[in-house]
């Protein structure tokens, strides 16, 4: 199988930490996509994947930190990264500005993360090769 | 158009058979997660159709390569990459 050129990946994260596999399946992808010369445009997390942009996650330290080690990945390669708005806020990921708006007593989403709607998604999906769905396999 | 199936279901779910159902021959299923757990129950896949599965998936479930039939090709995360851009269009299940 011949490599492709250089394209671009939009991808979505719809499965949430520890209770699916996507974020791992999601991660593994991109750092394969990155090491082929590829770029990942955009990172949006959808429904239950808004879990991953968790700060307050504090799994025990045997086990895989997903919400850290994907904060460290799109950090590490500026991936613009987005949670839904309406799926974050039902689900309590809140940021600053959101956090003061709804009278909360903290923000559990700050950068690279932020929260939008699906118009910049949008735009993001239109810009790359290939936009892929990581949903959980339950 | 040749399409790329990315299925990541069990054989009993209904998305699984849904993609089954809306697979031609020329396109390509890649089996990942609780997918590649279809693989050792004899089930009929489409004519025409390739079949490829992730080996780290096959690993975490404990399939070795007798558990597999002939047909399949085993992939990396490199290879499933390239396979994403290789077909016009990906379904992801």
């Amino acid at each position: 199988m011949d490599s492709p050129p250089p394209q671009s990946f939009a991808l979505v994260i719809t499965g949430a930490p520890y209770s699916s596999q996507a974020p791992q399946t999601a991660l593994n992808f991109a750092e394969a996509a990155i090491r082929a010369g590829h770029k990942v445009n955009q990172v949006f997390l959808y429904g239950d994947g808004v879990h991953l942009a968790s700060n307050f996650a504090s799994p025990p330290s045997d086990e895989s930190d997903w919400p850290a080690l994907w904060r460290v990945f799109i950090e590490s390669h500026q991936i613009p990264a987005t949670c839904c708005v309406a799926s974050a806020l039902r689900r309590g990921l809140l940021d600053e500005t959101e956090s003061r708006r709804y009278e909360k007593t903290g923000a559990n989403v700050t950068a690279p993360y932020a929260i939008a709607g699906l118009g910049e998604w949008l735009e993001s999906t239109l810009n790359s090769s290939r936009t892929l769905y990581f949903n959980p396999d339950h | 158009m040749p399409q790329l199936h990315l299925l990541n279901k069990v054989a009993d779910h209904p998305r699984f058979t849904q993609c089954l159902n809306q697979t031609h021959a020329g396109d390509s299923i890649a089996l990942t997660e609780s997918g590649v757990l279809a693989l050792p129950t004899g089930i009929d896949w489409p004519e025409g159709v390739v079949i490829y599965a992730l080996s780290a998936d096959l690993e975490a479930r404990g399939l070795g390569p007798l558990e597999l039939p002939p047909f399949v090709h085993v992939i990396g995360y490199e290879q499933l990459v390239d396979l994403t851009l290789s077909t016009d269009k990906v379904v992801c299940w």
